[in-house]
């Protein structure tokens, strides 16, 4: 591989990073830019979609030097920190501009970071749930309920994930198993609001950042990327409802939305 | 007023809570709780003042955005970092949920005013968003090319 092979892949391979824990479409347009620009790359073309990124340059002193990269996109859940390693790693690329080939090296030493452990991450959930239950006005009951759910539906995303089963699926799977407790709770007495259980649940599902940053990429000019998120949020919040529709239809009765 | 002060103390352990979640580094997590009772407070207090949904959402998505660049600057990370959690109290999940389970159940007008409700708060989140971002960004670029500047006239030697 030449010196701008080794650069558009690393550029790539960090831009589609970036964009999996969590950065939003511009910075990573952004960043992937300074990496070529300082390595004196001309001709940079960029296009990048949530789930792609496809980047191409040449070579200033060789023009004859030149590359294009295209990487997808992987799903994963938002990173923060792996994130704030990332831009660590992409400033002191830029300032220092290290040998080409040593650059996939520096990639994967800062994916390395220390993270939570798995009950201390179901903590995090539990606690963040109990919170919106009671800022939506739940009973104690209702928190319970909810929390029994949350831990349920931790295990259900993660099984169906693993399992590569459609969001959309997953959604209405989800929510219909869910559902159909909450009504389970409020029938035996556990819970109290049918509507409170189900909507602190739907929180755990409901794509809300994703949601806002694909206003923002339409406000931003990333037209594109900003309608094609929408379009996928919107879908997976109407699985997520037809889920729990399922659910009433089901075992509902005189349930109260 | 106690109403108010439960919503701000639990809008700061949600944020905790969510920090959690998206991994953020322990010794972030008070910014990142505190960044969500701040945006709650801000939100609380401007409802009080302001009828439009658009203008008191739009100003305190710029006080969460603002919230997140200064820590940024000050903390040398990301300002993502700290918007995440900093957006949870204005992210209008219920407003969405209600929406889809109008339109599920056919009922037209509520489904419109959820919707309208929703795309407004979504359109202020955004608006701010974009316009501090902007704003930092400028300022970040003005400072550099100073610095630059000042560089280059005390060592005019060293330019190329």
């Amino acid at each position: 591989m030449n010196h701008v092979e080794y650069i558009l892949d690393f550029a790539a391979s960090l831009g589609g990073r970036m964009l999996a824990v969590g950065a939003n479409l511009e910075r990573v347009n952004d960043t992937m830019y300074r990496i070529c620009r300082s390595y004196r790359l001309t001709s940079i073309s960029i296009f990048s979609l949530s789930s792609i990124i496809i980047i191409s340059a040449k070579s200033a002193e060789e023009p004859v030097l030149a590359g294009t990269r295209q990487v997808s996109v992987p799903l994963a859940a938002k990173h923060l920190e792996k994130l704030n390693r990332f831009n660590q790693l992409s400033r002191r690329v830029c300032a220092e501009t290290p040998p080409p080939e040593k650059l996939s090296g520096l990639l994967t030493e800062s994916e390395h970071t220390d993270d939570y452990s798995l009950p201390a991450i179901v903590i995090g959930y539990l606690i963040a749930m109990t919170s919106i239950g009671v800022i939506n006005g739940g009973s104690i009951k209702d928190i319970i309920s909810a929390d029994i759910n949350t831990l349920l539906l931790l295990w259900l995303i993660d099984f169906l994930e693993r399992h590569n089963i459609n969001r959309i699926v997953a959604n209405t799977l989800c929510t219909w198993i869910a559902g159909s407790l909450a009504i389970l709770y409020v029938t035996l007495g556990i819970g109290e609001h049918y509507f409170i259980i189900v909507i602190v649940n739907s929180m755990l599902m409901i794509p809300g950042s994703d949601l806002v940053n694909a206003f923002r990429n339409i406000l931003c000019g990333n037209e594109m990327n900003g309608i094609l998120e929408f379009l996928k949020v919107i879908l997976e919040t109407m699985a997520i409802v037809f889920g729990l529709i399922i659910s009433i239809y089901m075992f509902g009765g005189n349930i109260q939305w | 007023m106690v109403e108010n002060i439960k919503l701000v103390l639990f809008s700061f352990i949600a944020s905790c809570g969510f920090g959690i979640v998206f991994h953020i580094r322990k010794s972030f997590l008070l910014w990142a709780g505190l960044g969500g009772a701040l945006t709650r407070l801000c939100y609380l207090i401007l409802m009080g003042f302001i009828d439009k949904r658009f203008v008191y959402t739009l100003l305190a998505a710029m006080f969460a955005s603002l919230y997140a660049e200064i820590l940024a600057l000050e903390l040398k990370t990301p300002s993502t970092v700290f918007l995440y959690p900093s957006i949870i109290p204005l992210i209008p999940g219920s407003l969405l949920y209600n929406t889809a389970v109008n339109f599920f159940l056919h009922e037209h007008d509520a489904m419109l005013q959820n919707a309208s409700d929703c795309a407004l708060t979504l359109a202020g989140m955004s608006l701010g968003f974009v316009l501090i971002s902007t704003f930092t960004y400028y300022r970040r670029v003005y400072f550099l090319s100073k610095d630059i500047a000042s560089h280059f006239l005390r060592h005019p030697h060293k330019r190329n």
